[in-house]
């Protein structure tokens, strides 16, 4: 690519050898992360096939890339195991990708404060069974585990499994290494300037995380895993309100799963709410009576242990429903739990007036907020199809926003919703951060603060209006998916 | 880190999640068979790492072989799968002897007579690398010494054995692969077993998952590998761990994909080691549906002798930590990759087969 290179790519090809490329071939591949997105659509909208990709394994190869990127003007994105669909880890406008993925390891374990360093690449599955080959282990991960890393999930706001017992990522970093637009390696707690919130959820549009003390527990004495059913989703969320206020510290995570979704992955037609319990075997035993005892209260049924250990090992599989679809658009919301019943009762008029399947699943992440996430069918081999179902994507965010949710990540694609869910206030905050941080705009760029022209506030909402009146036309003559 | 190739190369290309989008390409006629992305997809053990590890529970491994018979049928093979393919038509075997040699290794076994018998109801499926390639023909020779130990003797088809046919598969070669596999089962059938072993996890995962099919249902006879026919030996008597002499070692059981991954088998093996006396069993960090590939798989050795090696340099390495003296396995390809690369690293590690360890214990 030595046609319109950028000054400085050919001795950062040197330096780094084998771990950096501008092959034509290679960067193709960073060009997409789980999205589907036809490449016609993408292009759309952004410039996602970097220019150049490199693979750093250190604090001060990140530092000398970024210092590369600030004096060309090249846009650095910060890429882990693309395990969202949002476009976070994808260019908006070219530039660099720094893959994470070499960039691994745990580091200095300190078993008796409960810490251990970890550098940013490595995935949260891989952290959990290394600790635990110590006797410690992770005190949450996302369910994309397998694949998801330590920086990916932090920069995402680090909701997921056993956040309900112990919190967001953010309060379970004591520390982070962070490289900041310019070049500078600094050290960012809970107290530091910036501090270390500014950068959990920042999507790496701030700085490149590049270590992080994070917080680990003993391995629990036992763990027991518990599913129950009801015909309607309506009870189970009241029992996990009643759960969370209840169970105490052997409650680890709730999982619901509405009935569209058991359809799709099981014979089941009714929802069911997985409890899963981790702790001294005196606590989790206790907390499986109370199970047992609020299950029957609230109406619902307890299924057999197998079942519930079944729901347990599968909880890094929730996207199994890509088998039986040939490929899937979702929406994934942070909602009241309370306003949960309400929204997937709004899902399905949705589906039912546009002829769609929806199916959903919820984590309960904290006493009254839940991880909501809504699939529904859509094929990105029929570019023109794919339009019109991204037009299903507006009625799901609107109705969570409507219920007082948000959309969790915003990346690229989610930039539409962000002043409607944030509020001006908020949004201002982020924005100032941002131009304090990276006044040169060049972390990320295209993400998070606000959409591009294609986006924006006019042509998003026309644009969706009519797509999705093209696409009831469509399903009208052509039948419904 | 499910793939292997992924964590030595590093680039997304080379990803499960790579690889799927190049057959995306291939499959869904939209190009895909240039060159790189040709070397990319071939560049897999089909170790079943990634299938295992598919949040979406999709059967990556048979995609990638579906992936391979597109580039076979685009006329897009490379030059070593070429290669491999004229081995098994012109000499019904993957290596460069002739076929005629394949039970020389008997000239080693000191009671073949009692060891080997055409008319038992067991028949041995060798293999083509444990047949021909000296590393290894060990295997063999233990199995058979055992087998007259025993007095419970093997037939061997000797000449009549062909290539199982899995190297064609892998290659995308599957309709050639319809000979070998039609002969064999003729052969077998013809020699009246009632049970086949094999000590080759491969051929092992292609008599039972492809051959049926070919034989129009079921085959007649069952298949099994080595250590489990070991093991109903030990249950059954005839090999007394009492009779045995202590090893004296410390090992760690690689468990080879297609024995474990890809067809479930990882307890076998290993209770056949933990009766031996003087055996401490270690294990290694990635065990049973996490165990890395050797780099031995898939045809990948034929294509990429140093990336193959490189993958098996890691495994020796993961060996090492255990503090093990002995990496014992259950597959004579990986025996083969790991020795090779136990002895580039200058490892004091000993690579050798289960059947080998037993073969050790029993030994007059």
């Amino acid at each position: 690519m030595p046609e319109g290179r950028i000054p400085g790519t050919a001795e950062l090809l040197r330096e780094l050898g084998d771990r950096a490329t501008d092959s034509a071939f290679e960067r193709g591949f960073y060009a997409r992360d789980m999205a589907d997105v036809p490449g016609a659509v993408m292009g759309l909208v952004a410039r996602p096939v970097p220019d150049l990709v490199v693979r750093p394994v250190s604090t001060g190869e990140v530092a000398r890339i970024v210092r590369w990127a600030a004096a060309t003007g090249t846009p650095v994105v910060p890429r882990g195991g693309g395990s969202t669909a949002y476009g976070n880890a994808v260019p908006f406008r070219g530039g660099v990708v720094l893959d994470m993925n070499g960039f691994r390891g745990l580091g200095k374990v300190d078993p008796e404060r409960g810490t251990a360093w970890v550098a940013p690449g490595t995935a949260w599955l891989d952290l959990d069974r290394d600790l635990r080959r110590r006797g410690l282990a992770v005190c949450s991960y996302p369910s994309s585990a397998p694949t998801a890393t330590v920086g990916g999930w932090l920069a995402m706001g680090g909701l997921g499994i056993g956040s309900l017992r112990h919190g967001p990522l953010a309060g379970l970093v004591e520390a982070a290494e962070v490289v900041l637009a310019d070049g500078w390696v600094v050290r960012v707690t809970g107290r530091s300037e910036p501090p270390l919130g500014w950068f959990a959820g920042s999507e790496g549009t701030l700085g490149v995380v590049t270590g992080v003390r994070l917080r680990v527990r003993r391995v629990p004495e036992a763990e027991g895993h518990h599913l129950v059913e009801a015909p309607d989703p309506a009870p189970l969320v009241a029992l996990a309100r009643d759960l969370a206020e209840r169970a105490g510290d052997a409650l680890f995570n709730l999982h619901l799963s509405g009935p569209g979704y058991n359809r799709l992955v099981s014979d089941r037609a009714a929802a069911t709410l997985a409890v899963d319990l981790e702790g001294p075997a005196g606590a989790v035993s206790a907390a499986g009576d109370l199970v047992r005892r609020l299950s029957s209260r609230h109406g619902a049924a307890l299924l057999p242990e197998p079942a519930a250990r079944g729901e347990w090992g599968a909880r890094f599989r929730s996207l199994r429903v890509k088998r039986v679809l040939p490929g899937l658009l979702g929406a994934e919301l942070l909602l009241p739990l309370g306003g949960l019943p309400a929204y997937l009762e709004r899902c399905r008029s949705l589906g039912r007036r546009h002829r769609t399947g929806m199916a959903s699943y919820a984590h309960v992440v904290s006493r009254d907020r839940a991880l909501v996430v809504t699939l529904y069918p859509a094929d990105g081999r029929r570019s023109a199809r794919y339009l019109m179902d991204l037009s299903l994507l507006k009625g799901l965010y609107d109705a969570g926003i409507d219920l007082g949710g948000a959309p969790y990540g915003v990346g690229l694609w989610n930039t539409p919703h962000v002043a409607r869910a944030r509020g001006a206030g908020e949004l201002r905050e982020l924005r100032r951060r941002k131009a304090l941080l990276d006044p040169g705009g060049l972390l990320n760029p295209g993400k998070v603060y606000g959409p591009p022209l294609l986006l924006g506030p006019v042509v998003f909402p026309a644009a969706m209006g009519l797509l999705s009146g093209l696409r009831r036309l469509a399903v009208a003559l052509g039948g419904a998916r | 880190m499910a793939c292997p190739v992924y964590a030595e190369i590093g680039w997304e290309s080379a990803s499960p999640r790579g690889r799927v989008e190049l057959a995306r390409r291939a499959l869904g006629g939209g190009g895909g068979l240039d060159p790189a992305s040709v070397r990319r997809a071939l560049e897999c053990t089909l170790c079943g790492g990634c299938r295992h590890a598919c949040p979406a529970e999709i059967d990556t491994r048979r995609f990638l072989l579906d992936l391979r018979r597109e580039i076979g049928a685009a006329g897009r093979s490379p030059e070593p799968y070429l290669a491999l393919a004229g081995a098994v038509a012109e000499r019904g075997n993957v290596s460069p002897f002739d076929n005629a040699c394949r039970a020389d290794w008997l000239d080693e076994v000191e009671e073949a007579g009692a060891a080997v018998d055409p008319a038992s109801p067991v028949g041995y499926f060798v293999g083509c690398v444990a047949s021909f390639y000296p590393m290894v023909t060990g295997i063999p020779v233990s199995f058979a010494g055992l087998s007259a130990r025993m007095g419970r003797p093997v037939a061997v088809l000797g000449p009549r054995e062909r290539c199982c046919g899995f190297p064609l598969i892998a290659a995308g070669m599957g309709a050639r692969a319809r000979e070998v596999i039609r002969h064999n089962i003729e052969a077998v059938r013809g020699s009246g077993v009632g049970t086949l072993v094999t000590g080759c996890p491969s051929c092992l995962h292609t008599w039972t998952h492809t051959y049926p099919g070919a034989a129009g249902g079921a085959l007649g006879f069952e298949v099994l590998h080595l250590t489990r026919y070991l093991l109903r030996c030990m249950d059954e008597g005839a090999l007394d761990p009492a009779e045995a002499e202590p090893l004296d070692a410390v090992v760690t059981y690689h468990d080879p994909c297609d024995l474990g991954r890809n067809l479930g088998v990882y307890d076998a093996p290993r209770e056949v080691l933990r009766r031996l006396p003087g055996v401490r069993l270690v294990e290694m960090a990635h065990t049973r549906e996490l165990a890395r590939c050797c780099g031995g798989g898939g045809n990948l050795q034929a294509l990429d002798p140093e990336l193959a090696r490189a993958l098996a340099g890691r495994r020796v390495r993961e060996a090492l930590d255990t503090g093990a003296s002995v990496l014992a396995t259950a597959c004579q390809q990986c025996v083969q990759v790991l020795a090779d690369a136990a002895r580039r690293l200058r490892a004091r590690l000993r690579v050798v087969d289960v059947v080998q360890l037993v073969g050790e214990a029993f030994e007059d």
